[in-house]
């Protein structure tokens, strides 16, 4: 993982101070900025079935904090194809086992860095932060992650993981959401799937496909990523 | 269905979140199910049972159009889980030797387990 780093201008001032006729030590801080990191799993094959879909989940760093969020169907499910359920966020503290776990299926995560001011950041926690302070139970403390039970329903096309990652995303003011109609192939959707979900709602975007957003993300002009982390 | 037989017993979650962790032993067949693009699997396990079970009935609501799974979470007993276990559980030298001795375990047994770990 590369973390975004910025010289402190404690170099220069260190340069500007130096005693004529003497050697000047100068001292590079390095600092870790504050950034977002949308993350794509890509399609794996595990048990020799083939996962298509791909999964989203968005991590961010700021200051001592590093979180990644994680919406998935982690509890009861229903509806055809297992496609509802209990909506359940993962909120990890530890980043390294959440790329462990994704590493662990022979899946590889994109990750779309942005850097943002610190505030910004800090917006993107606070959505979460919301979230979760209407959560119905914490179902699951562990070293690595606290598992929350939200109210409402995890939905395949309007709150799923991809939504749930957009929303806090768009809270920065970066406009991550450009063109979807234009990316919004429905990549990994079997045939039959994607005739389900045109009977489905959609969102605003209309964007519900974690590779959908990984192909919107990659061709996106308007709010370029600054670096991408392949893991 | 593919079937596997599990050659580690493996931790059961309780259906409420409990700190409490339950045990499916060794040798147990699990009917590979589905997984999910979120990463996990799910299998089925059978049970036989004769005789009654205090229960309450899981309705069908018609939200779930049909099909309704509560599937539990099941883990590997890693270094994590068993530094967790021997916290809740704190065992000393001396309860581990009077549980050895307790059970009839041997020296032979034991050497038998030490030399069955990996280095």
């Amino acid at each position: 993982m590369v973390q975004p780093t910025k010289t402190s201008s404690t170099k220069q001032a260190a340069k500007d101070t130096g005693a004529s006729g003497k050697t000047t030590k100068t001292n590079t801080l390095v600092v870790s900025g504050a950034y977002m990191e949308i993350l794509i799993g890509g399609p794996y094959t595990h048990n020799g079935v083939d996962q298509p879909f791909g999964h989203a989940a968005i991590h961010v760093v700021v200051g001592n904090k590093n979180i990644t969020y994680d919406f998935g169907r982690y509890g009861d499910v229903w509806g055809p194809f297992d496609s509802e359920g209990e909506a359940v966020l993962n909120v990890w503290s530890n980043f390294k086992a959440y790329v462990a776990s994704e590493k662990s299926l022979g899946r590889t995560t994109t990750g779309f860095v942005y850097f943002l001011e610190n505030s910004k950041a800090e917006a993107v926690i606070a959505h979460y932060d919301q979230l979760v302070s209407t959560k119905v139970k914490i179902k699951k403390t562990t070293d690595n992650y606290v598992r929350y039970l939200l109210p409402g329903s995890y939905l395949p096309t309007t709150n799923n993981c991809t939504t749930v990652s957009l929303e806090g995303a768009k809270v920065t003011g970066k406009k991550i959401v450009s063109e979807p109609s234009k990316y919004m192939e429905l990549r990994g959707l079997s045939w039959e799937k994607k005739i389900a979900s045109k009977t489905q709602a959609r969102t605003a975007d209309g964007i519900f496909m974690p590779m959908d957003v990984q192909a919107m993300l990659e061709g996106n002009t308007e709010a370029r990523y600054d670096k991408k982390n392949v893991y | 269905m593919k079937m596997i037989k599990t050659k580690e017993p493996m931790l059961i979650e309780g259906p409420e979140g409990d700190e409490n962790y339950y045990v499916l032993p060794t040798g147990v067949t699990l009917y590979y199910d589905k997984s999910f693009p979120e990463g996990h699997d799910r299998y089925i396990v059978y049970f036989n049972h004769k005789g009654v079970i205090a229960h309450e009935e899981v309705p069908m609501k018609p939200e779930y159009k049909g099909n309704f799974v509560s599937p539990l979470w099941m883990s590997n007993v890693d270094a994590d889980a068993l530094k967790k276990m021997f916290k809740r559980f704190p065992l000393s030298k001396e309860d581990v030797a009077a549980a050895i001795k307790a059970n009839g375990i041997t020296k032979d047994d034991l050497a038998d387990i030490i030399r069955s770990m990996p280095d």
